[in-house]
């Protein structure tokens, strides 16, 4: 038996839905500016690696990420990066279709909101004419921002389920 | 099927008049390439993983030689011994995943068991089999590899058994080897977190890479420009900032640091390079400790940014962290590569944290550096089947810097290279790939000679290989 979600609950979920698709839709704009003015300056944004096939690694201090930042400075490098026209694997972008479903969430006691969702984002490097796919497993916690008008990203966490990596990953990719 | 009067034409050796070149087919040919698999890859030693990955009794790796599946198997006698991943009976491949414990592998088609040691413990059903005497007389055990070998925990198999010992095969790189792995008393150890990537290029492309210092600047400015900002945003901050920090931060510093490298027999090759930045390396944090256990000279080696390569698939690159990268040819234009971050064991928990951000930060295929080596390596694959035009032009570089045999920090270490190079950052030696394709070659079978190309060929073997060279193409200018 599944008890019927709260009005609470269903609330969450509406919030973390619509910061969710925000998100996802300021990636495949490439508003980069915009996007990453969602996420708190200590974020914590984690992809991380597989240990020997079976389990995400847990512990980014002691195991490998594919990704790591613990803060949005990682984030603004990647950015300035990807539009530096000086980074080969990065010029020009890849065109991206961000898709998040089966989102839930729930209030946690501290007022942050945590959602899980699955992802699947396709890519098209239109110069190659060839696309390619990642899906996998998506967590956030959501903070309310300092005025309390709106909500920042505090953690983004990636679980990446096709990790054979076609040459080359980063962050708008997922 | 490739004539070895023509494979005799993929490299053009002329180092005694100051030539060298590489036909650009070598990245593309289909033929060589299947030829690449059986004469190199399975016919040579390869490095197929570290022990430490199969600690315990029954732990098993499973891997690819070539295009040939292998077990590795600690038995109950604690002994790692090396298997054709493959049932006697039909052939099904044994292992369903890459690595695990098994006290016994069972065939899931019909249902033979052998045990870690390869011994051949059922046949099903064996008594109402009806199976004649000649059956019985076969041996129906896992066929065992015909070499494996163990330096200090780096496994090597070959898939032939006429191969020189691994001791000698590995020769002078197990000095380089020994500067990683005695960088803690208790040895090394494989951080966790699988990372593995394809690239839609050659093989070869990668095994120049990781001695090419030549494309730094140039496929890496993005890189270069972050480790700036970086640098910026911590002096405004005043030394609080927490991002990693680079070797590569100071490239002035960079500049005017010593570079060299060393050719070995077999083809490996060894790039290093003085480290003015070594003070950002987790192992610097304790440099009084490891001067007093492995001496000054080898501590000073340690901090150096070094680069090894073993021919054929065996990278263990370390500038600021130490990164192990094992190279599997899937076509002429694909390969596989698969990266292990190594670091000392007992290091303490923040500067092993520190070394995971700076190994995924320049390392990782989602880092900030090895995208754009992947970018230009499939770019090569894409140009260099131009087939107007033959031969690279890029293996002049430091052509009248090298000289035959060791030099003054080859004497340091004790080393005796076939050849060396020493220069500043801006040198960017090409000639240490000379070695790696006359080996390359000599695999190929392209020459009647057996001993392992070694000498910058101002001696032609029994073949010539400028006679061979005019023989078949008239004139072999590029």
């Amino acid at each position: 038996m599944t008890q019927a979600p709260s009005q609470r609950t269903l609330a969450a979920r509406d919030l973390a839905e619509h910061l969710i698709h925000g998100e996802l839709r300021d990636l495949d704009a490439q508003d980069w500016e915009v996007w990453l003015a969602r996420f708190h300056a200590e974020v914590e944004y984690w992809v991380p690696a597989w240990r020997q096939g079976l389990a995400p690694t847990n512990d980014p201090g002691s195991e490998i990420s594919l990704i790591y930042c613990d803060s949005r400075h990682g984030l603004e490098e990647r950015v300035r990066r990807l539009i530096s026209q000086r980074s080969p694997a990065s010029t020009p972008p890849r065109r991206t279709a961000h898709l998040a479903g089966n989102v839930l969430a729930e209030w946690q006691d501290d007022g942050s909101v945590v959602a899980t969702a699955v992802f699947q984002t396709f890519q098209y490097d239109w110069v190659e004419r060839r696309e390619h796919g990642f899906f996998g497993q998506s967590r956030y916690r959501f903070v309310p921002n300092g005025t309390g008008d709106g909500w920042l990203i505090r953690q983004k966490r990636q679980v990446l389920l096709n990790d054979a990596l076609p040459g080359m990953l980063d962050f708008y990719l997922l | 099927m490739i004539s070895p009067s023509v494979l005799d034409t993929y490299i053009d050796d002329r180092i005694e008049s100051g030539h060298f070149s590489v036909r650009r087919s070598a990245m593309h040919d289909p033929a060589l390439f299947n030829l690449e698999i059986e004469r190199i890859f399975e016919s040579h030693w390869v490095f197929v993983g570290l022990a430490s990955q199969i600690p315990a009794p029954h732990d098993y790796l499973s891997v690819m030689v070539g295009s040939t599946p292998v077990l590795l198997s600690r038995g109950a006698d604690g002994q790692i011994r090396g298997f054709i991943d493959s049932c006697r009976h039909r052939g099904a491949r044994l292992t369903g995943q890459p690595q695990g414990n098994r006290r016994t592998h069972v065939c899931p088609y019909h249902g033979w068991v052998y045990d870690s040691q390869g011994r051949c413990l059922d046949i099903k059903d064996r008594q109402h089999g009806a199976y004649a005497t000649a059956f019985d007389a076969e041996d129906h055990n896992l066929v065992e590899v015909a070499r494996l070998g163990d330096y200090r925990g780096f496994l090597f198999v070959s898939l032939a058994a006429d191969v020189p010992p691994l001791e000698e095969f590995l020769g002078d790189t197990r000095d380089f080897l020994d500067l990683a792995i005695d960088q803690s008393p208790d040895g090394l150890e494989c951080v966790p977190g699988d990372v593995s990537y394809t690239y839609r290029g050659n093989w070869k492309l990668q095994v120049e890479n990781a001695l090419d210092l030549y494309h730094f600047t140039s496929t890496h400015p993005s890189y270069i420009q972050v480790l700036g900002q970086r640098k910026q945003r911590r002096q405004e901050a005043g030394g609080g900032e927490q991002r990693p920090s680079s070797i590569y931060e100071n490239m002035a510093a960079q500049r005017a640091a010593q570079r060299g490298t060393f050719s070995f027999r077999y083809g490996h090759v060894a790039y290093w390079g003085d480290n003015p930045n070594a003070a950002e390396r987790p192992l610097a944090r304790d440099y009084d400790a490891l001067v007093k256990r492995v001496g000054a000279e080898k501590a000073e080696w340690m901090l150096k940014v070094r680069n090894l390569v073993i021919f054929p698939n065996l990278q263990l690159v370390e500038n600021a962290s130490l990164q192990l990268r094992v190279l599997r040819p899937l076509r002429p234009d694909l390969t596989e590569v698969r990266a292990y971050c190594l670091a000392p064991v007992g290091e303490d928990a923040a500067t092993r944290r520190a070394r995971i951000r700076q190994y995924e930060d320049f390392y990782n295929p989602s880092g900030l550096a090895t995208p754009d080596d992947v970018a230009v390596y499939e770019r090569c694959q894409h140009g260099s089947a131009a087939r107007q035009i033959e031969w690279f032009q890029g293996y002049a570089r430091g052509i009248t810097a090298r000289r035959e045999g060791g030099n003054d920090a080859a004497s340091a270490l004790g080393l005796h290279p076939v050849e060396s190079v020493t220069g500043d950052y801006a040198l960017a030696d090409e000639t240490c790939f000379h070695t790696i394709y006359r080996e390359w070659q000599r695999l190929l079978g392209l020459q009647q000679n057996d001993e392992p190309a070694a000498c910058g060929g101002l001696e032609p073997g029994p073949l010539g290989r400028t006679t061979q060279l005019a023989q078949s193409t008239g004139e072999p200018t590029p």
